[in-house]
């Protein structure tokens, strides 16, 4: 939504203007240490997380805007989409395999050398025209082109625009109905290397390290993403590294098209983008309040975002009452000095006895305020502006006009209640034509295991068990048969965005493990809490299986008390 | 009296079969071939037969050549070596009912080569079934009309929608255009106005879409509509055309990408279709592929 009269909209990362990144742009996690580093990094996150927009915040465009001690990165960052249609072509697989990689580094290496030369071309200046012609003569022979690049004022200027040229040109020729393999084509040693010793020549950029940072390399076909894969498994990152985007690891491949794999670790590092946020130092409600607050002030609104966003006055006092409860019980049971079971005791089942306490026919609670915003988005920012946006256009409507000041609780309340319908909406409309691999069935089973754990949160929360405002669980039984198809049912989900793969502490020997959290905006139709709990709910592949294909609901909330794998407090890091 | 080539791809919808039998009665074709799925023989194979048979009745040779539509290589090859291996005639008669779009645009490209006099044949069914298409594949861009991409530009992406919202949706995703058009068809039939209209007002106001109106039944197609907002942003934007909607939108995108060797055209498979996709035969349209 790029309607620019409301704070909340979310566009592509890669359709903002320089300057809008950086007004809109808010750091949070580690990004700007992998992003900065010299070493070669994949950036994780699902749809909405902000991989682009962190991309495009540490590139040498947006970086060079910014006064010289805002800067954040040293190395020069050069932002490539990958969802640009030339990375898409298939034109190539008409070849042997040979020459199909040699074409899909052809269009690499071009794109990449017109992304370098756009980036630099109004920044960095070089010497005269008399050097930069020969530089560029030096390049067409190493290209062992029959002319020389044509000069077209600067030497970045002819760059780009024999990139252009170039790949127009190898397009022609593969969209021939009888086209012929390529005689030359264009490598990262023959264009690249070159390219960026000519760019260290700049006053500024004489010992520059270039990043290559591809966005959505998930889009790319598998031979792409081996190609790009070589690049990173390059030994020498001194001069040069490469960063990319993906949605997630089982949309890429890490392999090479030497058929080596890259190593996590050693080739590269990882960053989950939502992992950062996931616990309790780091607190996506601020990260939040700080996008919001950057972008109240472009649009000269002065309340905080948790003015603009009040709670809904019934639902905090419910709450506080309700806590306040939990603190009497824990005191009855513990006494009234030790505090720190208080404490705990009131954070497990606090919040939980105001779902508890609700009479049966009770309305739904009236869900308001920004921490109920960042919760329900699960950590993707895309999560928590999209209805954000849909509360300022109902506002302005409402108010005819007039610039809201705030969001009344009862409008945050219907459109929380309105896109939690919506998403159910859509896991009962089935994925089949959404999401490549979802067949009907798929979607049958996808609805029947939401359905059965909505029931099994439902009446966890309800229920004096442990932890009862549970939201994401681990599977396990890994050796079962169940396993693998419950992995690629998950991971349809996943592709739904009605779950997200998480990374975590495991209760055995603290070693980390993988666990789903739920999509948080499901729970606000069927009235759970959308803050949900720290710790996860261990279910086995063969009942999430049955629930799937036959609806067997899950254990009981006592019955699944002895399976729990939760984590206390002091484990939380 | 030129001679005349049917060409059609076989399917188990009624229409298939019932239009061609049409076609065969009014139209004097000295040959036909009918290209079939490899996925689907089984299920084409009664209709295939009945074909066949009428087309024996009517002394029209007759040439089956089957597809293998999993991998976009080996369809583009099979194709094209049939028709560099078979003389076709000048004057070809392609039904595009049952075809697969992809396999629509690669027929027109390989005959155009070949000079031939290309023209289109559609047969509406009575009604469509109550879904059509599922297990969405990856949108991709047909082998040889990918068009002539340019690294500088953003991409803006025309749809001509269809019943299925959801298609329209995964495309948009999986572009990230900088500007989205749906192109969409008028007219009330076959619940237009809720299926198509309705469904996709809330994917246009999420994409800030432009839209306009079209009609592929009409003479051009809807080439007319397209044209005009193809020729306001061919010189600033990377085109990609989509025909999710009537399937006559196929041959208005044919003849745009031949006028503009910049457009891409844009094609979303699905693994699987409705073998109740539609019931009956109504009314056939018939006009030159290139006029």
């Amino acid at each position: 939504m790029s309607n620019t009269r409301n704070p909340f909209f979310f566009q592509s990362a890669s359709d903002l203007q320089a300057d809008e990144v950086i007004q809109y742009y808010a750091e949070g996690g580690n990004i700007t240490k992998a992003l900065s580093s010299r070493e070669n990094c994949y950036l994780i996150g699902e749809r909405g997380a902000g991989k682009s927009m962190a991309l495009r915040y540490h590139s040498f465009l947006v970086q060079n805007l910014l006064p010289r001690d805002e800067r954040c990165v040293d190395t020069v960052g050069i932002y490539i989409p990958c969802n640009h249609p030339l990375m898409l072509k298939n034109e190539a697989s008409l070849f042997d395999k040979a020459n199909e990689i040699a074409i899909i580094e052809h269009f690499f290496t071009l794109s990449m050398a017109y992304h370098i030369c756009s980036s630099l071309r109004d920044c960095c200046k070089l010497h005269n025209e008399k050097i930069q012609k020969k530089l560029l003569k030096n390049l067409s022979y190493s290209l062992a082109l029959n002319k020389n690049i044509p000069f077209y004022g600067d030497i970045f200027s002819s760059i780009m625009n024999f990139s252009i040229h170039e790949s127009a040109a190898m397009q022609k020729e593969l969209n021939k109905i009888n086209s012929e393999r390529p005689k030359i084509t264009y490598t990262f040693f023959t264009l690249i290397l070159p390219l960026l010793d000519i760019a260290r020549r700049t006053d500024s950029l004489e010992k520059a390290h270039f990043s290559m940072l591809f966005d959505d390399a998930h889009l790319l076909s598998m031979d792409r993403q081996k190609v790009l894969n070589s690049y990173v498994s390059y030994r020498d990152h001194s001069q040069f590294s490469f960063k990319a985007a993906i949605a997630s690891c089982e949309d890429y491949t890490f392999m090479t098209t030497e058929g080596s794999t890259l190593v996590a670790g050693h080739d590269f590092t990882m960053l989950d983008m939502e992992e950062d946020f996931q616990n309790s130092k780091s607190d996506f409600g601020r990260f939040i309040r700080t996008i919001i607050s950057k972008r109240f002030k472009e649009f000269n609104i002065s309340a905080s975002p948790d003015e603009f966003f009040p709670i809904s006055d019934a639902l905090n006092k419910g709450i506080e009452k309700a806590r306040e409860s939990a603190r009497i019980e824990a005191i009855k049971k513990y006494g009234e000095i030790d505090s720190k079971k208080i404490n705990d005791y009131v954070y497990k089942y606090g919040r939980a006895r105001y779902f508890q306490n609700r009479p049966a026919k009770a309305s739904l609670p009236q869900y308001s305020g920004i921490d109920t915003i960042a919760h329900v988005s699960t950590g993707v920012v895309r999560n928590a502006l999209h209805p954000c946006w849909k509360m300022y256009e109902k506002e302005l409507t409402r108010l005819r006009g007039t610039i809201p000041q705030t969001i009344p609780p009862n409008i945050q309340a219907s459109i929380l209640k309105e896109e939690s319908d919506a998403l159910w909406g859509s896991i009962r409309a089935g994925f089949g034509n959404k999401i490549e691999g979802c067949t009907k069935e798929d979607s049958k089973k996808i609805e029947n295991f939401f359905d059965e754990l909505k029931t099994l949160f439902r009446n966890r929360l309800l229920s004096q068990c442990s932890e009862p405002r549970i939201l994401a669980f681990i599977v396990s039984e890994k050796e079962s048969e169940a396993y693998e198809e419950v992995k690629r049912l998950l991971l349809l989900c996943r592709k739904a965005q009605l779950l997200y793969e998480r990374f975590g502490p495991g209760k055995d020997d603290g070693r980390r493990e993988t666990f789903y959290a739920t999509n948080r905006l499901l729970w606000i139709a069927v009235g759970l809490d959308p803050e949900g709990q720290h710790g996860r709910l261990s279910i086995k592949a063969t009942d999430i299986l049955a629930a799937a294909i036959r609806k067997t609901p899950f254990l009981s909330a006592s019955e699944n008390e002895g399976q729990l794998n939760l984590l206390d407090l002091k484990d939380w890091k | 009296m030129k001679k005349l080539h049917l060409i059609s791809f076989a399917s188990w919808e009624q229409r298939f079969l019932l239009g061609a039998s049409r076609a065969c009665d009014k139209i004097k074709f000295d040959a036909a071939t009918i290209f079939y799925s490899q996925k689907y023989s089984n299920e084409t194979e009664d209709n295939r037969i009945k074909l066949i048979n009428k087309l024996k009745e009517k002394n029209i040779a007759y040439y089956l050549e089957e597809v293998d539509f999993s991998s976009q290589s080996s369809c583009w090859k099979t194709i094209k070596s049939y028709f560099d291996s078979q003389k076709i005639g000048k004057n070809v008669v392609v039904d595009i009912t049952t075809m697969p779009r992809e396999i629509i645009w690669y027929i027109f490209l390989l005959l155009k080569q070949n000079k031939a006099n290309i023209e289109y044949i559609y047969h509406k069914p009575e009604c469509y079934g109550d879904w059509l298409t599922e297990d969405t594949d990856i949108p991709r861009f047909p082998l040889k009309l990918s068009g002539l991409s340019d690294i500088s530009k953003k991409t803006f992406l025309i749809i001509v929608t269809g019943y299925d919202y959801a298609r329209a949706e995964q495309i948009c995703n999986y572009f990230e255009p900088d500007k989205v058009c749906f192109a969409m068809q008028s007219g009330k039939q076959f619940n237009n106005t809720s299926l198509n209209s309705k469904a996709h007002k809330t994917l246009i106001e999420e994409v800030d879409a432009l839209t306009i109106d079209i009609d592929c039944y009409g003479d051009d197609c809807g080439e007319k509509q397209l044209s005009k907002i193809i020729e306001e942003y061919i010189s600033t934007r990377n085109l990609i055309l989509a025909s999710l909607g009537p399937k006559q939108s196929a041959v208005a995108l044919f003849r745009l990408a031949m006028k503009h060797p910049e457009i891409a055209l844009c094609y979303a498979p699905s693994k699987k279709i409705n073998m109740q996709y539609s019931f009956g035969c109504g009314g056939s349209y018939r006009g030159p592929v290139i006029p």
